[in-house]
């Protein structure tokens, strides 16, 4: 194709009113696209966390469960000890979790309570101010939280009808979750159960050796990298659907904005077309045509939506920091794929127009 | 009958082609807003489902605890009694509550708020089966996605909290994308999970109102939550609502900047293809009122027919998401399409806006001007 | 009193001694059921009369009174339905609006004049039938010829009962038949109706049918002894200083010597039942 006028391009870029428009709109579909894909990764980063930074090598579970996602449950009896009595555990602490509704400013906020015992590992990995809980009464929560409602350290939350004195900000925010951290003991109290847990942290230089023996022993015990891994199944079982149905109807939005441009492109000029195609174009030029205006509105739309969606991301960081959009080395990848198939497929109808162009229109009066 | 010849429409529907692109273009931006609504309206269905069918008045749970989902609750076990004494109480029972996995033969699992309660009564249980009967010991009711998402029928063992129960019957209603609602027997629960009171469900004698049920009652438990079923049912409403609302605000956003484009591009284009018509029209002795008419009126009709398509769509996309993934039950509500439409004019009206003015300053002596 | 009265119409460009004076001092009166044709030279301020005379363009100074309301002194937003009421307008290029079929186009111009519903489309159905197209009231313009598309386009002119009818090169995009058919229309218009129908155009044929031809030049009507047709391009040209040639004791007129030169080369090919000396009285 070198050495030719690049007719189609030319025609496109004429009108700029009209090419502003279309690009924004590609641009803002493949910005959704962009976000909804750094959601993803975003979303699978923070459903790890937690098992990733708490510092365990293995977990005991409860009976019939895969990750940390349950309640507080009951664990066999003595579980504690028969872990702590394996001769090459270094370290064994429970961890109660339980979510709650905290009701802050008239708005129902989820989080995470987790509660670990003081001094023991299971509490928050990240200080961003203030420390850990130590006693009953102290709660530790994320930072988003904090900023998001004014809260800071001294100030006291209502947690299931008893108040916390806030003690610490973490860096710890989960998926459209906050953590908030506490006793074991406190959380023994706010449930007035006292003989549940939900999970047991183990540190050891051989979680091989180690899980094989407990397991032996009835225990349910699964290494850190599988409960990541589980934790990350459920969380993007949940998810993956209807992230897949939004990134579909944004796929469906671009490619047919860049069809309604290229063919509103193409029909204003149609005596300009039937021109071309009166001095002996073929169709197969026509059809290249028309892959030219989709394809350069496909790339201008990939431009615009790269800028839409670093704009985006740093509003929603700004405002929402719970939904982490994490910008991926695979989402480029993928946002350009995404481009050259919108592309392709638009140029369908604006094709059909062309083909179909009486190369007598170029001598038809105006009407 | 006064009829005018319908120049807006003929306009807009000139080229059937760049029609259909348009009000598709239109239609997949406001389907984005009305699935993800749509998703979020059918959650809110499910997870209240149980309470929508419970036969409670009045529902007592531990102090600032205002919901089931994602909550934990703990009361004293001599809460019942305390409840039954109340003047205007029929009945009053416990349930007993918790989260965990229900786990089938194959390792396929599902995670579930397990109520246990006493089948005798059945009164904290659903309200109705769909098949089999309530369990006995041993047993357990599961709702029907989650059965086929477990690959389990009534009369199949699943696993749960340490012990291996019987499907015994199977209820309709309560499973989410996130998690389902499974019921056993109150002993099979103590055995396993112990014996703590998680709620108090109140029945109203007839004559007595819930609202005025709910008062009494939280006289007498000062140190608890009482809250009439309705009251119960929004506050699970909104705790989806809530946790919504920031990623609902976001792809709103979106979509509505996106129809915006779309239609601005629309408008744009068919006036200035059609401004030489314009100057005709204004030559005839068209007013300029009468054209700026036309340009809102293919807004509007642009807007209309799009937000019809989307409805549409989206209606028809919910069912097959349905079929797909029963547990995403998507619920697109004539309010939801309501607000989503008047969203989209007030965009058409913003998209017209240029158009407007260009049509506003068309010289009705440019139609003597030769055409090109 | 005549339905069109001008008195001293003037359209200046511009400011001191950048000025352009396109229409100076015109005078005229058209009476009901008169074709006049106004012809010139190009940028003789044909068009720009024409466009004073339909409201669509405010003169600097001087009257336009039509039934007896004067256009030049009426507010800005008076003048659509100035224009609705009293004028016709024929285009150069048929100007249809491609979206609507003929009898909507027809239609339109009713609604517009302040009448709807069935007693439009009746009106716009008679006017078009009356002008042949019967068999055609569904068609797109894009699917009917020239001249039917100029036929449709006299018929929107007479929707709204106007007593003034504007052409604007009415013939120019028609081929000789059609031109002859508008022609005689224009004449038809004019005579049965008793409308005024003002034409702006180059093209002789008219000429046939109209009660007066006025020559604009410079803004300016010309009293023009005699008018003479170049019998090598066929523009009306004046007799007096052109250029011309004697032959076998005619004298002929010529818009240009280049003209003359290409008579002079061939005077046999023009002189064969050609048009030669014609006189025109000026208005």
């Amino acid at each position: 194709m070198s050495g030719r006028v690049p007719l189609a391009r030319r025609n496109l870029l004429a009108d700029r009113r009209r090419l502003g428009a279309g690009v924004v709109g590609v641009g803002l579909a493949v910005m959704l696209i962009l976000l909804l894909d750094g959601m993803w990764a975003g979303l699978q980063g923070q459903a790890t966390v937690y098992s990733q930074r708490s510092g365990a090598d293995l977990y005991v579970l409860q009976p019939g469960v895969r990750d940390l996602t349950a309640g507080a449950g009951t664990l066999p009896p003595r579980t504690l000890d028969t872990v702590r009595s394996d001769p090459d555990v270094a370290w064994a602490t429970p961890v109660r979790t339980a979510y709650v509704i905290l009701q802050l400013h008239a708005r129902k906020v989820a989080a995470y309570l987790v509660g670990s015992v003081p001094g023991e590992r299971g509490g928050p990995w990240s200080m961003a101010a203030g420390r850990a809980p130590a006693a009953d009464d102290e709660v530790t929560i994320d930072t988003v939280l904090g900023d998001r409602h004014g809260i800071g350290i001294g100030d006291r939350l209502e947690v299931m009808g008893r108040s916390l004195r806030v003690v610490g900000l973490s860096h710890s925010s989960g998926f459209m979750l906050s953590y908030a951290f506490v006793t074991h003991a406190a959380l023994d109290q706010l449930t007035a159960s006292p003989d549940k847990t939900s999970f047991v942290l183990v540190g050891t230089a051989d979680p091989g050796a180690v899980a094989g023996r407990l397991s032996a022993q009835g225990l349910n015990v699964l290494g850190r990298d599988q409960v990541s891994a589980n934790n990350l199944t459920f969380a993007t079982g949940i998810f993956g659907s209807p992230l897949r149905l939004m990134v579909g109807i944004g796929l469906a939005a671009g490619t047919m904005i860049i069809a309604l441009t290229a063919y509103t492109a193409i029909v204003e000029r149609r005596r300009e077309y039937g021109i071309v195609k009166a001095m002996g174009a073929t169709r197969r030029r026509m059809v290249g045509l028309a892959l030219a205006q989709t394809v350069t509105l496909a790339a201008l739309g990939l431009v615009a939506g790269g800028v839409l969606f670093v704009a985006g991301r740093a509003l929603i960081n700004a405002t929402r920091p719970q939904f982490a959009v994490v910008l991926t080395a695979g989402a480029a990848g993928r946002a350009v794929t995404a481009a050259l198939v919108m592309a392709l497929v638009a140029a369908v109808i604006p094709a059909r127009r062309l083909a179909a162009l009486e190369p007598a229109a170029a001598f038809r009066s105006a009407s | 009958m006064s009829r005018r010849v319908p120049l807006a429409r003929r306009a807009l529907f000139q080229d059937r082609r760049r029609a259909a692109l348009a009000a598709g273009g239109v239609a997949a931006a406001l389907l984005l807003v009305l699935m993800l609504q749509g998703i979020f309206d059918g959650a809110m269905g499910q997870v209240t489902a149980y309470l929508r069918s419970s036969p409670a008045d009045v529902i007592v749970s531990q102090r600032d605890v205002r919901t089931m989902h994602m909550s934990v609750s703990a009361l004293a076990p001599e809460t019942v009694a305390g409840v039954q004494q109340v003047d205007g109480v029929a009945w009053a029972e416990g349930i007993r509550y918790t989260t965990t996995f229900l786990v089938a033969a194959d390792g396929r699992q599902q995670l579930s708020y397990v109520i246990g309660y006493d089948p005798a009564t059945g009164r904290g249980g659903p309200r109705r089966l769909s098949s089999g009967r309530v369990p006995g010991r041993g047993e357990i009711i599961v709702e029907e996605i989650a059965a086929r998402r477990l690959g389990v029928r009534a009369g199949d063992s699943i696993g749960l909290l340490g012990g291996s129960y019987r499907i015994s019957g199977l209820f309709r209603g309560g499973t989410t994308i996130t998690n389902s609602v499974a019921f056993i027997g109150t002993e099979d629960f103590a055995a396993r999970a112990g014996n703590s009171l998680a709620y108090v469900l109140v029945g109203a004698k007839s004559g007595v109102g819930s609202g005025e049920l709910a008062r009494r009652v939280a006289d007498a438990l000062p140190a608890d939550t009482v809250q009439s079923k309705e009251r119960f049912a929004a506050e699970e409403a909104s705790l989806v609502k809530d946790m919504s609302a920031d990623v609902m605000r976001i792809m709103s956003t979106i979509g509505l900047l996106i129809a915006l484009a779309v239609i601005g591009l629309t408008l744009f284009s068919l006036t200035l293809a059609k401004l030489r018509e314009h100057a005709v029209v204004k030559a005839l002795g068209g007013r300029t009122r009468y054209l700026a008419a036309v340009v809102l009126a293919q807004a509007a009709w642009s807007v209309v027919l799009a937000v019809a398509l989307a409805a549409v769509l989206a209606v028809a996309m919910a069912a097959a998401v349905g079929r797909v993934n029963p547990a995403i039950a998507v619920v697109i509500t004539p309010a939801s399409v309501l607000r989503t439409g008047v969203a989209a004019l007030l965009i058409g009206a913003v998209g017209a806006v240029v158009p407007l003015r260009r049509v506003v300053a068309v010289d009705p002596a440019s139609a003597f001007r030769r055409a090109s | 009193m005549s339905p069109v009265s001008v008195r001293q119409l003037t359209k200046t460009y511009g400011q001191g001694e950048l000025a352009v004076a396109a229409v100076r001092h015109v005078d005229l009166d058209i009476a009901a059921g008169e074709v006049v044709l106004i012809m010139g030279p190009s940028g003789s301020g044909k068009t720009t009369l024409l466009l004073m005379l339909g409201a669509m363009l405010r003169p600097t100074s001087g009257s336009i009174t039509v039934d007896g309301v004067d256009l030049a002194a009426a507010a800005e937003r008076d003048l659509p339905p100035l224009r609705a009421r009293h004028f016709g307008f024929i285009f150069q290029d048929f100007n249809l609006l491609s979206a609507l079929d003929v009898v909507e186009n027809v239609e339109v111009a009713c609604n517009l004049a302040g009448v709807t519903g069935r007693a439009a489309n009746e009106r716009a159905t008679a006017l078009l039938t009356r002008l042949g197209l019967g068999a055609r009231l569904r068609f797109r313009p894009d699917q009917i010829s020239g001249g039917e598309k100029q036929r449709v386009a006299v018929a929107r002119a007479l929707a709204n009962d106007p007593p003034v009818i504007l052409a604007d090169e009415p013939t120019a995009n028609l081929d000789s038949a059609h031109g002859h058919e508008i022609a005689r229309l224009l004449r038809q218009i004019a005579t049965e109706d008793g409308r005024s129908v003002v034409i702006v155009s180059h093209d002789q044929r008219l000429k046939e049918i109209a009660d007066r031809v006025l020559w604009l030049e410079d803004g300016e009507f010309r009293q023009l002894a005699a008018m003479a047709t170049d019998p090598v391009c066929g523009m009306a040209v004046e007799t007096g200083d052109g250029p011309h040639q004697e032959l076998d004791g005619r004298t002929f007129w010529f818009c240009s010597t280049h003209c003359r030169d290409e008579f002079r080369a061939m005077p046999g090919r023009f002189t064969r039942g050609g048009e030669n000396a014609h006189s025109i009285t000026g208005g």
